[in-house]
């Protein structure tokens, strides 16, 4: 995954709305208004400019931007890229890509559930 | 059977007749660290021995041990996911969660009174595993606490423990318990959930890596370290390994706690419990979470995939039998109420919408509610899926719905006015099925 990611924070949210009026592909509002991400936080790039939007007219800084955690996949997998194009004719000239994305396919089927399991029976419950 | 009455909480205590106990034991009383070590072979070296870390989140990773606070996540992959933010220089941090605010559910409280070694010593082989400096037991219960807090300074002193463990004690509450409430709540703040991310594996404690793990969870970790991942799956069923902890109540007999083998008969259970498959209305799943269900719960096995596949769930273990004379709809009533008093009040989805879903469900029993109620009630059900910092809002919608798909005869009944039983006996308890007070009065 690349691009940018938000995050909305529901215990910040006080329903004032503008989120959803201004990128309304990403938030949407309950019956009192507050607001809850519509899907993983992925923003595409033709809507940058409309979450963007969204996060400066927010009146309480709910939504804010994800940086990309060091750990993440795409994070070693961009220096993967630079060690590769840093120490050209050495040993050490090894393409870590795939030993890295070896390392996060078990760690992604636990991401998957870490998703979707809140709104599951069964899948997680709070104790 | 071997049932012994529990000192500090009179409830019953039992093994599946035929079951060796891994985390329950017949002898009343707390466990001293002398008869932990004669009798299970307890803190068996100084460290982790022979098993390196590796070695020993393999044989979690076998065991395909999941978490037994009712989210059923496999531990071995939470517990990878903090060795990799660990490998950017941030060492570990190590929770046990023993805040039990889901009040049907005795298991953890039990253990914590009862067998703290196991708990410290299932905790300990978990620090090792991630590598961890520091641990921490949350919790509420204050007998709990005391038992803990011996057995540390018993542990400490014969130089098993090798890691310093701090209690953490908080007031007890439903969302207390959930594992960012407890990050939370050893930082300093209040025991209230937070959104995510970041997960607890990316920045807990002290903004480390930290992972946390309910007390029967790690209460598994020392029977696997001894016997092996093999061992460990001869009971339980292929995808939910090794025994758990169920805390039985209602059904009109006094609440229990079993030890049983993942993919027991839940008829099986009925029949140890002394309650008639016949007189069994419903179950009230996961504690307060996974909603209800009818009598199609008497074909059930009890591990996670049977569950799931009646769109329900094994949760925490806590099973609430609704027996001949109880109203599902008061039920759920109670437990609404319950949310919409209890939640965290944090996210405006949450508190307006267990609210909203509880004066629904509060004005059905009484029988004063319309067609467009009910839909509404429908629709919350399944828009406000989702949509809170923790689950209990999703504990509230499972409620619902499952009110709505398995008892469809009850609501109307109630929206005609003539339920004969919640007419002449409203039942009104504020927290139905909580086993400590059932168990006190």
């Amino acid at each position: 995954m690349t691009g940018m990611r938000i995050r909305l924070d529901r215990t910040i949210c006080d329903g004032f709305g503008v989120c959803a009026a201004r990128a309304p592909g990403y938030f949407s509002l309950d019956d009192w208004g507050y607001a809850s991400l519509t899907g993983d936080g992925q923003v595409a790039p033709e809507d940058e400019a409309a979450v963007n939007r969204a996060i400066l007219d927010c009146p309480v800084h709910a939504v804010t931007v994800l940086r990309e955690p060091p750990w993440s996949e795409e994070s070693r997998l961009r220096r993967a890229v630079r060690v590769v194009h840093r120490r050209p004719g050495r040993d050490e000239r090894v393409d870590l890509r795939a030993e890295i994305s070896q390392d996060h396919d078990a760690e992604r089927t636990g991401s998957a559930a870490l998703q979707f399991h809140d709104s599951k029976p069964g899948e997680w419950s709070c104790h | 059977m071997e049932t012994t009455r529990d000192v500090m909480a009179p409830c019953s205590v039992a093994v599946r007749p035929g079951l060796v106990g891994r985390l329950l034991r017949a002898a009343p009383g707390v466990e001293s660290l002398d008869s932990y070590v004669a009798a299970a072979g307890g803190y068996p070296d100084s460290s982790t021995g022979g098993l390196d870390a590796e070695g020993l989140l393999e044989e979690i990773e076998q065991s395909g041990l999941r978490g037994r606070g009712g989210a059923a996540f496999p531990l071995a992959t939470k517990a990878r996911a903090v060795r990799r933010v660990a490998k950017w220089g941030r060492t570990p941090i190590v929770v046990a969660n023993g805040e039990e605010g889901e009040p049907a559910s005795i298991k953890d409280r039990w253990l914590l009174r009862n067998r703290p070694h196991l708990v410290l010593d299932g905790l300990r082989l978990a620090a090792a595993t991630v590598g961890a400096d520091r641990a921490f037991v949350y919790l509420s219960d204050p007998l709990a606490a005391r038992s803990v807090a011996s057995a540390r300074q018993e542990a400490e002193r014969a130089g098993r423990l090798m890691l310093p463990v701090v209690i953490t004690v908080v007031e007890p509450a439903y969302v207390a318990g959930e594992e960012t409430a407890a990050v939370r709540a050893i930082n300093g703040g209040p025991a209230k959930p937070t959104d995510k991310p970041p997960r607890p594996f990316e920045a807990g404690v002290s903004d480390r890596p930290t992972l946390v793990s309910n007390v029967e969870t790690l209460a598994n970790l020392p029977f696997l370290y001894r016997h092996g991942a093999g061992v460990y799956r001869e009971v339980g069923t292929a995808a939910s390994p090794g025994t758990f902890l169920a805390t039985v109540s209602g059904g009109g007999r006094p609440p229990a706690l079993y030890e049983l083998p993942h993919g027991i008969a839940f008829r099986e259970l009925l029949a140890l419990h002394g309650v008639a498959s016949r007189a069994v209305q419903g179950v009230l799943m996961g504690g307060y979470f996974s909603g209800l269900l009818d009598t199609r719960a008497l074909d059930m096995t009890l591990d996670h995939e049977s569950a799931r596949l009646l769109g329900s769930g094994l949760g925490c273990g806590a099973l609430c039998i609704l027996g001949e004379d109880e109203c599902p709809v008061a039920v759920a009533a109670s437990v609404m109420a319950y949310f919409a008093r209890e939640n965290a009040g944090q996210c405006g989805s949450c508190f307006n919408g267990t609210a909203a879903m509880s004066a629904v469900l509060g004005a059905l029993r009484e029988g004063g509610v319309s067609t467009d109620d009910l839909s509404r009630l429908r629709r919350w059900s399944e828009v406000l899926r989702g949509r809170g910092a923790c689950a209990t809002l999703d504990g509230a919608t499972n409620l619902a719905a499952s009110l709505l798909d398995r008892f469809p005869d009850s609501v109307t009944r109630h929206v005609d006015g003539g339920c004969d039983g919640c007419a002449c006996s409203p039942f009104r308890a504020s927290r139905p099925f909580e086993v400590e007070a059932v168990c006190l009065a």
